[in-house]
């Protein structure tokens, strides 16, 4: 191709071009390593000296127009880029996430919680021995407060010669931490816990609980009811009302219940609340002085508090699941919607 | 337990109306459970804690208590006792009490000359509002004032009782096989563990439970012996788990009576018997109370409970709430109080349930919510808990949905996978076969809920985190294990095979140990050839595989599942080692591509064996592109692609260097697998 073939050419390509990538193309057509310019400028070398004077300039002039046309030409192109419309209600493309179960949020949403309130967050062991589920949290054998614990006991003995069970709450945890630690400090855990019981909407054999302690010198009554409050507070909103009612729990005294205002209808009364306004939540009271002698402690000097509430019961409450044998069940027409 | 309002309203002139009433108690003493019609009464349901029964399990502590909270004045009842003058009980009845260990208090009256009838309407509805059926007047006398004062009664017949004039009643404990048969006509064969009530030949009733046929009250009978008892709590509970029989009597003493009740319900009950029933009281009690109480005073200081508060309450208003309660005041000072506790309140025990009495007769309610003060440490959060988020969060991402499953399993689970009953752990009392062992692998109720799925979805991707359970000698092992499952109605098992193999390699990769290794080893829930061993530096870290048809058939129509199950913990230290940054390349490194054609049961792990073998020093790293299997090829040969990666750590490499290196692979390749350059 000669220059002027060029000429005619280039700068007609470079007018028609449709975006940069097609710019590029003529740019490499023309002026790339070895472009058709490109080699009529290597090849002026060979010319005889009049020829050169006579074509170099001009080479290296239409070498300049067409790196200038090309800059213009691109800077339009990023100026005046067309796109085709999409259709923009056809369904995305699906890249597929799984789901968690509602607990794992639930869970993470309550530690988060107490973390923020400076508590430590630990574990236990669900198989137990009858010492920490129940004698160690002043309940001995043979005392009518066991019958509030419908429990599941494990057939073999092991070498400790201790009778095993399936815990009935998370209240062990207490003992546990205890033994180990010297307060003050603040845990929760939560865990998996194990009934004797019917199996219906409300009820199940396995369910989950959150247990608290507090222990220091100077926490009291009042803090015990802040610290209960904006929990609640922080897991349902701002609006929520707590009320203790006296109840019983032979490792707290005083023992209360702690009942919420309902969430759902604010405490004006609905079929949730059963028209009260208000719903059971939690179990909880001051650490009763035994338990503190059964870990060593000394009562005198130390003072704390203590609650356990059902996660199965929030999650039901927040999420409006009406019955809680779904959360076991595997049914993933039911975790799906999470 | 059942209180009758209109026997309240006796005592209480003013009662509240039943729901009122029914909330203040809620909110102050104890859960109001239902507000129940029963004829011309209204009957309160009231979950009484088991420390409050001395107290408030009858009408009277009750109307105590009410009186105490809503501060309403209290009438209490009057029994007038009219005792003959001249017979005095003891000649007529006299008590042995084996163990007094066993039974801390034993009280009787004697009457003569009753004549037993009907009751009157009026102790028949009272009866029939707490839920007791009236038998005559004198059975009903000793349930009426048992509902009245908390204590059980019982009534013999005097004439059927062992002896001449003077009966000897004993308290001992049962022999072995003994039988008994009671009121309500059950023969029980008892034991040692149970306590008794005899004469000197016959039981005559089960201790703290229910009382004999032989000495029955019948319509002919004239003379009574009653019976206020006091017995060992743990002893009679022991007894009525034994026999699986509760009453009203075993409920009580199972729960701790103060012994300061027998001695006023059976002047009580001998007043009304003498009322309804006529007859003659012979004089005094005959009573055997081997463990005398005392006064308890206790001591409150108003500094501490102050600190135990967190606010203050006016002192008037807490030496006011002691008197409301009928807690003695008996010395005061500047600082604190002395009080001294009612006998019938075996609950009040130290200055924490003083406290509590306080504070409920206060208001729980009108008690700040104050912040704490003090404690600022560092928190520690279980990195348990923190690495189990970390793994749902991943397996979430990669299109998993997280299940959760109960612990058990059954038998006929365990014998599924070929699991030896013998090595798990073991309920002793299941809810139902299926629930009767802990499960000692996720995989099991995994599946379950695969196939429970199946029916509503052709795909199913779980996954679960969860603690298995093992017998070991000191106790039960715990161990928490993360277990997926995939299961796809419109894909191919191997395809299913390797999209498990490609989460493990995130999941381990996201978890700072890239280079796991599967080593095939034959488990025997999977396919032949499909299974695996999951390590990584030589720790065992789970297995893989496809599940068996013949396993699958057990619990569905029998799609093909493929599962893994990972030990958390191993994992979870091995994700807690430190990244170490290793330096950037220098010099470039030289890409060659190259194909090859091999027969089908080739193993890329050998070929990539050769390979690497062929040029340990600057082969850096081999990438399988592609494989293929098919109609372009000859039958029985697979076409393997690879990037291989050379670079040096000192040098440019020339294409001199690369080239030989090459040849010598290809060249091993040949020799090895026959392969055929492509």
């Amino acid at each position: 191709m000669t220059l002027q073939e060029i000429k005619q050419n280039v700068f007609k390509e470079i007018s028609e071009a449709k975006d940069i990538k097609n710019l590029e193309e003529i740019r490499i057509k023309y002026l790339g390593r070895k472009g058709l310019l490109t080699n009529i400028l290597k090849s002026l070398k060979d010319l005889s000296l009049e020829k050169r004077k006579e074509l170099g300039p001009l080479a290296n002039e239409l070498k300049k127009e067409i790196e200038n046309a090309l800059k213009d030409k691109k800077e339009f192109l990023i100026t005046n880029a067309n796109f085709r419309p999409l259709d923009l209600s056809l369904p995305g493309k699906k890249i597929s996430l799984g789901h968690l179960h509602p607990f794992t949020n639930l869970e993470k949403q309550i530690n988060e919680i107490f973390a923020q309130m400076g508590f430590e967050i630990v574990e236990s062991n669900e198989t137990e021995t009858e010492y920490y589920n129940f004698d160690a949290l002043n309940i001995p054998a043979d005392h009518p407060a066991r019958d509030m614990w419908d429990t599941f006991w494990l057939k073999e003995k092991y070498l400790n010669k201790q009778k095993y069970l399936l815990r009935t709450h998370t209240s062990p945890v207490q003992i546990h931490y205890m033994e180990k630690h010297e307060p003050p400090f603040r845990i929760v855990s939560p865990g998996k816990v194990y009934r004797y019981e019917a199996i219906d909407a409300s009820h199940d054999i396995q369910f989950h609980q959150l247990e608290c302690l507090v222990v220091d010198e100077n926490i009291n009554f009042s803090n015990f009811k802040f610290i209960v409050l904006s929990f609640f507070q922080q897991l349902f909103s701002k609006e929520i009302k707590i009320q203790f009612v006296p109840s019983y729990f032979p490792f707290v005294e005083p023992g209360v219940q702690i009942n919420i205002s309902c969430p759902k209808c604010n405490g004006k009364g609905c079929s949730l609340c059963k028209n009260s306004g208000w719903l059971e939540i939690a179990g909880a009271g001051m650490v009763h002085p035994k338990v503190f002698e059964y870990v060593g402690y000394n009562p005198k000097q130390w003072q704390g508090f203590a609650f356990g509430l059902g996660l199965e019961r929030i999650a039901m409450i927040k999420y409006n699941i009406p019955d809680i044998r779904l959360f076991n069940s595997g049914d993933l027409r039911f975790i799906k919607q999470f | 337990m059942k209180f009758s309002y209109n026997w309240l309203k006796e005592y209480l002139p003013k009662l509240p109306a039943p729901q009122k009433l029914a909330d203040e108690l809620t909110l102050k003493s104890f859960e109001v459970e239902k507000i129940e019609k029963v004829k011309n009464d209204i009957v309160l349901d009231i979950n009484l804690p088991p420390n409050r029964f001395s107290d408030s399990s009858g009408h009277l502590g009750l109307a105590r208590e009410i009186s105490a909270v809503l501060n309403i004045p209290l009438k209490l009842p009057k029994f007038n006792l009219i005792e003959d003058k001249n017979e005095k009980a003891s000649n007529f009845v006299q008590i042995k009490i084996q163990n007094k260990n066993d039974c801390l208090r034993y009280s009787s009256r004697v009457i003569f000359d009753v004549k037993i009838k009907e009751s009157p309407k009026w102790l028949k509805e009272r009866l029939e509002s707490c839920g007791i059926q009236s038998i005559n007047n004198v059975v009903d006398a000793t349930n009426y004032i048992m509902l009245l004062t908390g204590q059980p009664l019982h009534a013999f017949d005097y004439d059927k009782l062992t002896g001449n004039k003077i009966k000897t009643i004993v308290v001992r404990r049962a022999k072995n096989k003994e039988k008994i048969t009671t009121l309500d006509e059950k023969t029980f064969e008892l034991n040692p563990n149970i306590l008794l009530i005899a004469d000197l030949k016959n039981p005559l009733a089960i201790a703290g439970i229910k009382g004999g046929k032989i000495a029955e009250i019948d319509n002919n009978t004239k003379r009574i012996v009653l019976e206020g008892a006091n017995f060992e709590p743990a002893l009679i509970r022991k007894a009525s788990k034994q026999l699986g029989f509760n009453t009203d009597a075993s409920l009580r003493f199972e729960r701790a009576l103060s012994s300061i009740l027998t001695e006023e319900a059976l002047n009580y009950v001998a007043s009304l018997i003498q009322k309804i029933a006529g007859g003659k009281i012979l004089k005094g009690i005959v009573d055997i109370f081997s463990q005398k109480i005392s006064k308890k005073v206790l001591g409150f200081n108003f500094e501490k409970f102050y600190h135990f508060l967190g606010f203050s309450i006016d002192k008037k208003t807490i030496e006011n709430s002691f008197k409301r309660l009928g807690f003695k005041i008996v010395k005061k000072d500047k600082d604190n109080l002395f009080v001294e506790i009612p006998f019938q309140r075996i609950d009040i025990e130290r200055f924490e349930d003083l406290a509590e009495e306080i504070l409920r007769l206060y208001d729980y309610n009108k008690a700040p919510a104050l912040p704490p003060i003090g404690l600022v440490k560092p928190i520690n959060i279980s990195e348990n808990i923190i690495f189990r988020n970390k793994i749902k969060n991943i397996l979430h991402s990669c299109g998993l949905d997280e299940i959760r499953t109960y612990s058990f399993v059954s038998k006929n689970d365990l014998e599924n996978f070929g699991i030896n009953p013998q090595n798990s752990v073991e309920l002793e009392n299941p809810i139902s076969n299926d629930f009767g062992f802990l499960q000692p692998t996720l995989l099991i109720n995994l599946i379950k809920t695969v196939n429970l799925n199946l029916r509503f979805f052709d795909e199913v991707r779980i996954f679960e985190i969860d603690k298995t359970f093992q017998k070991a000698p000191v106790k039960p092992l715990e161990e928490w294990r993360i277990a997926i499952a995939l299961a796809n109605k419109n894909k191919k098992d191997d395809e299913l095979f390797f999209e498990l193999k490609g989460i493990i390699e995130s999941l381990a990769e996201a978890n700072n140990c890239p280079d796991i290794e599967f080593l095939e080893t034959p488990i025997k829930w999977f396919v032949k050839n499909r299974s695996a061993k999951i390590e990584y530096d030589n720790i065992e870290l789970g297995y893989i595989g496809q599940i068996t048809p013949a396993l699958t058939h057990k619990y569905s129509e029998g799609f093909s599942i493929v599962v893994c199950e990972l030990d958390l913990e191993k994992l979870l230290k091995l994700s807690e080692e430190e990244y170490e940054f290793t330096p950037l390349p220098k010099y470039p490194a030289v890409i060659r591509d190259i194909s090859i054609l091999v027969d089908w049961d080739v193993k890329l792990s050998e070929i990539l064996n050769v390979i690497y073998e062929s040029e340990p020093k600057i082969l850096f790293d081999v990438d399988l592109f592609d494989v293929y299997e098919g109609k372009s090829l000859p039958e029985n040969k697979k076409s393997l692609s690879f990037h291989l990666i050379f670079q040096a750590e000192n040098h440019t490499l020339t294409s001199e260097e690369v080239g030989k290196s090459l040849e010598k692979i290809i060249s091993n390749l040949k020799e090895k697998f026959n392969a055929e350059i492509r």
